[in-house]
């Protein structure tokens, strides 16, 4: 669609007057053409103008609001969420099918190997956890300044946990020596009887790197393994964690 | 934060992506009442604008960062997204539900007079004005496309015109509002 032909449609586009294809051919146009944008925004602050009025929503349609904050998006079994970026690549919607069945088969890769991975890598649950709790208290006293000289460590690397939405969840510094801290969290908070597990993918293997609450502030790891994990992946899990993720996916990263 | 409600709508978009719920219901208040307004104007149920303001809070509940505070205000984005949910709402219904819009739609156009009335008395001074600047086809061409989610086309087989005619008059009526509002100061729906 060429300038003047998707300028010309901007005003029934402002009103949602075209039929679907043609309003995303000249939606994809307004992408890159600044003087489209600008024009649609202006059209579309007069058709807001115009639709401006005042009814009392009915009573309790904020509750129902309320109560859908913290519902999965989507239908799927594991619907919200991808493991973006576990083998470096970088998923988004069309591609949620093959992507759930890819959780599917990773879900039965950890059933069959969750144990001998553990081992290997000498990191149980109970081990990992208490680790996690020991370090906390200390981070707890430090307050922030281990995160703020971890970022200021030569190697360290940040690791970007993300929805399956492409939303930043998360961030994660990691230290060469293996010590990482949760730099910043958006996650929400759980109810009491769930918390929220972070794992490490090792040759394509989730390993419980341990649990972080049901409202993760600070956090402090040690990442034992060899080699490191390619990827990060937080789950929600029932309190006092899992040996193996759930279905309730909630952001991964690439380390 | 001593008192929400002294907090700019920007400022409650930045809360809602850390997750407060505190900001959302804000924002609600706020707006809630105008997203189901025109949800209700235009679907004419109020179950159908409920579900569409739902669709609205919870979509920006999940995804503040598509709010571009450099595009426009937040009401406007807000009536915005309910407006196009209402539409494809409209445009996804059965066949029978779509008759009783038609017949309600058709009852309304030909009482158009009073209908005008009863909905003038909602708006703002500054909007009658900029409305009623405009020629009455061009008023019609947009009301028929934006309050009964026409398209154009559509548009212009109930009018008997062209489609290029309804083209126009829609894009010369729009424009024509744009600069009767900015000379009365009216930027966006916010300042209403």
């Amino acid at each position: 669609m060429t300038h003047d032909e998707a300028f010309e449609l901007l005003a029934p586009l402002a009103l949602d007057a075209l039929d679907a294809d043609v309003q995303a051919a000249v939606e994809e146009h307004v992408l890159t053409c600044p003087r489209c944008r600008a024009e649609l925004d202006g059209l579309r602050d007069v058709a807001s103008a115009m639709g401006t009025t005042y009814e009392s929503p009915p009573d309790g349609l904020w509750e129902k609001i309320s109560a859908r904050l913290y519902e999965r998006e989507g239908s799927d079994v594991v619907p919200q969420l991808v493991f973006a970026g576990v083998d470096g690549s970088s998923e988004s919607g069309p591609r949620r099918s093959a992507l759930t069945r890819r959780v599917r088969a990773l879900a039965i890769t950890v059933s069959l190997a969750a144990a001998a991975a553990i081992i290997a890598l000498g990191l149980s649950l109970s081990s990992a956890n208490s680790q996690v709790n020991q370090l906390q208290n200390a981070l707890s006293e430090n307050g922030q300044s281990a995160v703020l000289t971890a970022l200021s460590t030569p190697g360290h690397r940040v690791v970007t946990m993300k929805s399956a939405g492409d939303r930043q969840l998360a961030k994660f510094v990691l230290l060469p020596d293996g010590r990482g801290y949760l730099v910043s969290s958006k996650l929400p908070t759980l109810p009491s009887k769930e918390t929220y597990q972070l794992w490490g993918f090792v040759n394509g293997t989730p390993i419980s790197i341990g649990v972080m609450g049901s409202s993760p502030k600070q956090v402090a790891f040690t990442l034992a393994s060899s080699p490191s994990p390619s990827a990060l992946a937080v789950t929600i899990e029932p309190a006092g964690g899992s040996l193996r993720p759930a279905s309730s996916l909630v952001a991964s990263g690439t380390v | 934060m001593s008192d929400i409600s002294e907090v700019s709508d920007a400022q409650l978009v930045t809360m809602i992506a850390r997750y407060s719920e505190v900001a959302l219901a804000e924002t609600y208040r706020r707006h809630g009442g105008a997203v189901y307004g025109l949800a209700s104007r235009v679907l004419n149920n109020s179950s159908e604008a409920e579900d569409v303001t739902q669709e609205v809070f919870l979509r920006l509940w999940n995804q503040p960062d598509r709010f571009d505070p450099s595009r426009g205000n937040l009401r406007s984005y807000l009536l915005t997204q309910s407006h196009a949910r209402a539409v494809d709402t409209i445009r996804s219904l059965n066949a029978s539900r779509r008759r009783e819009i038609g017949d309600a739609q058709k009852t309304a156009r030909a009482s158009y007079d009073l209908q005008h009335q009863a909905w003038d008395y909602m708006l703002s001074d500054e909007i009658l004005r900029a409305l009623r600047s405009l020629p009455a086809e061009e008023r019609r061409a947009i009301e028929l496309a934006y309050f009964e989610g026409h398209t154009y086309m559509k548009v212009a087989e109930i009018l008997d015109e062209p489609e290029g005619t309804i083209k126009s008059r829609i894009r010369n009526g729009m424009r024509r509002m744009r600069s009767e509002l900015t000379r009365g100061g009216i930027q966006g729906a916010e300042q209403l």
